[in-house]
């Protein structure tokens, strides 16, 4: 018997006796107001997933407030007992500068985020948004918007993908708009970043 | 890093409609466009004058994922269902496709005289170690042709995980399956799956829902609708699986949820933990009607369970399961966790000497664990490791020589 045939069906799996009632542990839920949120109170969860070193990011809205009748998106972030935080909201301000060319930062007032966590691929050291553009914006007309945010947030800026072609008919310049899904992150050699 | 990003391009888009990949070229701006030339097109399903797509252009693309050899992973479908590609754009080679040599049985090797004739639907293994697709045998693979099949792919080794045929064992005596088909999967390794199917098949035809446990050993029926279920007390049948809430360990426990029927006819939703064997051992999580107090700035409230929308193990420890649900009242909802406190996890960690000829398991001194081993998940025959382990630093450690045939499990209890 070779190793290469005996070493596919190892499988190894660590357990310790579980505790007979689980026990349960809010992160977050209606009601709550999420730190860095003001007094805004959470409405409704979507739901959450976990990145690699055991952070869990939380999506869904506020609760409405006056005078506006619809509740702001919002994504949250948790790395232990009451610690949900607010990371992005409706109308944050994130930077922006123009074209290739690395330029003055611009802050824009942002995207609705949507509001489930759209994007996401392992590896999880890196998080995925997706929103849209909803403001014109010099350069940026009305567009969707895909963004990349390391956890440490100090080695990697805030990064978007925006993406619109333009197009000529009839002597006039269009801009066609494609939808987009999500985001594939590769981590290759030399990378500086590690959330773990 | 490189970022790529999957979209589609409006049909009127100057012929480039369709669905396309861009990436992000280095060094990155904050603001990247194709428009202004930082965002490249990589790939087009439509062709765009990229890179052709093996057998030519196909309705639909994307990227799906990254190997761990750091591989790309690609899905293409067109007409005869789905591909799944990989590497580098315009370089393609094609991990599964139809037409492709398949495994005739459960541990064999792929044979050409067994050939699939539609791949898909495909799923990503948790990590993106692989990937899991649905899979039909070819007219030309005799005595399997029309049979489905649940085929896994880590990029090195194609594995036949489930098929039809299997799923007679589990069934009611004497049916005949003819179909099965991918609802959702989670699969914790690559050589274990929990899925949810469709059954289809029998002389008296039917289709059924169905959770099971694939691996490289066997295939487990863990619950079947209409079946009941012996916990909480009273459970006539399983109405319906709630399918996104799947979350499967790799010591083989899976994680699901269903709406189940009680005597005199009350519906309830239940989140259960099923450990297979014989029989397969269930136990109750939460179910609709518990609460647990919520903190506000107005105090204590207490909330009431009424749905679970999606469960997930923390991945690659799998000691905490993280649940949304859905409470009582207009709009309310939590996200909650469950374990922790009295319960630890502690990953074992495998090191293979081939020079040896050993297996060597680590794992931290300050846990006083007992070593077990059984040859197989689906029938567990967990037995103490007839070898006393030895402090090696801050850890202790097992050498197991490699002379038994077949695979084994490890665990600490």
């Amino acid at each position: 018997m070779s190793l290469r045939n005996w070493l596919p069906g190892v499988l190894c799996v660590a357990t310790l006796a579980r505790a007979a009632t689980p026990p349960v542990e809010v992160v977050l839920a209606t009601g709550q107001t999420p730190r860095d949120a003001g007094m805004a109170r959470v409405g409704e969860l979507d739901g959450g997933l976990w990145d690699e070193a055991g952070r869990v990011l939380l999506s869904g809205r506020y609760r409405p407030s006056p005078p506006s009748p619809v509740g702001r998106n919002a994504i949250w972030v948790w790395s232990g007992p009451a610690s949900a935080t607010e990371l992005y909201t409706d109308g944050d301000s994130v930077p922006y500068t123009s074209g290739p060319v690395v330029g003055p930062v611009i802050p824009i007032s942002v995207p609705r985020i949507q509001p489930r966590l759209g994007g996401y691929r392992p590896p999880a050291n890196y998080w995925a948004f997706q929103s849209r553009v909803a403001t014109a914006l010099p350069l940026i007309p009305e567009n969707q918007a895909l963004w990349v945010d390391h956890p440490v947030g100090t080695a990697d800026p805030t990064i978007f993908v925006v993406n619109d072609l333009e197009d000529h008919v009839d002597g006039a310049v269009r801009f066609t708009r494609p939808t987009l899904s999500d985001a594939i992150i590769r981590e290759v050699q030399g990378d500086r970043c590690r959330s773990s | 890093m490189q970022i790529f990003v999957n979209g589609v391009y409006p049909t009127t888009a100057g012929g480039r409609g369709g669905a396309v990949v861009w990436r992000a070229r280095m060094p990155f701006a904050p603001v990247i466009s194709e428009r202004h030339g930082v965002v490249q097109l990589v790939a087009a399903a439509s062709g765009m004058g990229l890179g052709s797509l093996p057998g030519g252009r196909w309705p639909f693309l994307r990227l799906m994922g990254v190997l761990p050899d750091k591989n790309l992973l690609w899905e293409a479908g067109g007409t005869d269902g789905t591909s799944v590609l990989r590497g580098e754009p315009g370089a393609w080679s094609a991990l599964l496709e139809p037409g492709m040599a398949a495994p005739p049985a459960r541990g064999a090797v792929p044979s050409p005289a067994t050939p699939v004739a539609r791949i898909g639907p495909v799923a990503l293994a948790a990590g993106g170690a692989g990937v899991i697709a649905e899979a039909t045998y070819a007219a030309a693979a005799g005595d399997l042709s029309g049979r489905s099949a649940l085929l896994m792919h880590d990029g090195t080794t194609l594995r036949l995980m489930a098929f039809a045929r299997e799923i007679v064992d589990g069934t009611a005596p004497g049916t005949r399956v003819d179909g099965v088909s991918l609802g959702a999967v989670d699969a914790p390794t690559t050589s274990l799956a929990a899925v949810y199917q469709t059954i289809t098949g029998g002389t008296r035809p039917f289709s059924t829902q169905a959770l099971l446990l694939a691996s490289d050993t066997g295939t487990w029926l863990l619950a079947r609708q209409s079946d009941p279920l012996p916990e909480p007390a009273g459970v006539t049948r399983v109405v319906q699986f709630r399918f996104p809430v799947l979350a499967a360990r790799p010591d083989g426990t899976v994680v699901f949820a269903a709406e189940v029927e009680l005597a005199g006819g009350r519906r309830r939703e239940v989140l259960y933990e099923v450990t297979p064997g014989l029989p397969n051992a269930y136990r109750v999580l939460l179910s609709a009607g518990d609460t647990f107090p919520v903190a506000t700035s107005d105090g204590l409230r207490t909330a009431t369970i009424t749905r679970f929308n999606s469960a997930s193990w923390r991945p690659g420890i799998f000691d905490r399961l993280l649940v949304a649900v859905d409470l009582a009242g207009d709009a309310q909802s939590a996200v909650i966790l469950l374990g922790g406190g009295a319960e630890t996890a502690v990953r074992l960690e495998p090191i293979l000497d081939g020079l040896e000829g050993v297996l060597r398991l680590r794992w931290p001194a300050t846990v006083p664990s007992i070593l077990e081993s059984s040859p197989s998940l689906m029938l567990p025959d967990w037995r103490p490791v007839p070898i006393e382990p030895v402090l090696a630093g801050d850890s202790r450690e097992v050498r197991i020589p490699i002379d038994t045939p077949g695979p084994r499990f490890f665990r600490l209890r």
